[in-house]
């Protein structure tokens, strides 16, 4: 499976590379419908895949965490859709880059290449790249290149919790902000909603609820119920108990009910 | 959903409406959306709007929060009987 990777430029254009020694092999060039029988877990995303940008290092004053995306303010995606790499350091330009893509257009691709679980952008897995040929034979791959993997959703309910929570949670971020006395620590936190719903990401995908009942933001209480079908397990209830830790709330658990409250002002 | 309203002496919000018609007739426009009152008191009032796409829900959501008119107190989001749906439910308070 590992010796082939495939090149995505469109539905109808893809074109399918042997590796040897580290080196692509241009191969054939085929059509969606044939890439169900190509068995490689790898394909290279051209740049009308995914995005990136880059920042001054010094206008970040925290080295940023693997989860936490950079460029909010100039992602058009809605959050539920954004796939991203973890930011990466460039030395030599003193500036953090970050890429991201549609979560649903790679699952697209991923529909398409049922084997495919990398995607690499071009653009960091390929080097001694001739871009006057028609194709990339003789450019080198990075095999350990970061890259995207989409995960689809096994379970709806997931996924409902997950977008019903960061959706609220963009909604009701205004208010959260106004709930805090500032420290330093928590304007890193709170100023960056996507690193806000990304913590509840990692707890939601981390889980297994069968199901959200119901979600409450009580701005009178400034607190947060969450109701679900099942009762929360061990796991959960630690992922939960870090999120609570991070935001200094307090947490109360009630069988399938959990309670967060935050200070008052 | 439980707890309390906090009430102030003085507040700079207005008093809900006289009838829950009046309510419904209220929120409907301010929300473009046909809003059903299922909790209607003299301080507090709960709107339902059910059955909703996603993007229907972020928008209603960002929306209740600029009313500035009323104090919203909560908001309530579940399933909806149907599928990929979502019901909502807003309460507003008077002060």
């Amino acid at each position: 499976m590992n010796k082939q990777v495939l090149r995505f430029i469109s539905p109808d254009n893809i074109e399918l590379y042997n590796i040897k020694r580290g080196k692509l092999i241009f191969k054939d060039r085929i059509k969606s419908k044939d890439c169900a029988k190509i068995k490689t877990d790898k394909v290279i995303l051209t740049a009308s895949h995914y995005v990136s940008a880059s920042m001054l290092a010094e206008s970040v004053k925290f080295g940023p965490e693997k989860e936490q995306f950079l460029f909010s303010d100039q992602s058009i995606l809605r959050i539920e859709d954004l796939i991203h790499i973890p930011a990466i350091y460039d030395e030599a330009h003193n500036t953090w880059k970050q890429f991201w893509a549609s979560r649903h257009l790679l699952l697209d691709i991923k529909a398409l290449i049922p084997s495919a679980k990398y995607f690499y952008p071009e653009c960091l897995a390929l080097t001694e790249h001739d871009t006057n040929k028609d194709n990339l034979s003789n450019a080198k791959f990075l095999n350990d290149a970061i890259s995207f993997q989409p995960i689809k959703s096994r379970d709806k309910n997931k996924l409902f919790i997950f977008i019903l929570t960061a959706s609220i949670f963009l909604a009701i971020a205004p208010w959260i902000t106004h709930w805090f006395d500032y420290t330093s620590k928590e304007r890193l936190v709170f100023e960056n909603k996507l690193l806000l719903v990304q913590h509840f990401e990692q707890l939601v995908t981390s889980s297994e609820l069968s199901g959200l009942e119901k979600l409450t933001f009580n701005k009178s209480l400034n607190s947060i119920e969450i109701i679900t079908r099942d009762l929360l397990n061990e796991m959960q209830k630690s992922e939960v108990e870090k999120f609570c830790k991070e935001l200094s709330c307090v947490l109360k658990f009630d069988n399938n009910q959990l309670n967060i409250i935050f200070e008052k002002r | 959903m439980s707890g309390s309203i906090e009430l102030d002496e003085e507040s700079e919000f207005s008093q809900l409406p006289d009838s829950q018609s009046e309510a419904e007739l209220y929120f409907s426009n301010y929300f473009d959306y046909d809003a059903s009152v299922s909790q209607f008191g003299q301080r507090i009032i709960t709107l339902e709007f059910s059955a909703l796409t996603n993007t229907d829900a972020l928008y209603l959501l960002d929306k209740c929060q600029k009313l500035d008119t009323f104090r919203l107190h909560s908001v309530s989001v579940s399933p909806s009987s149907s599928e990929k749906m979502f019901d909502i439910f807003i309460t507003y308070a008077s002060s």
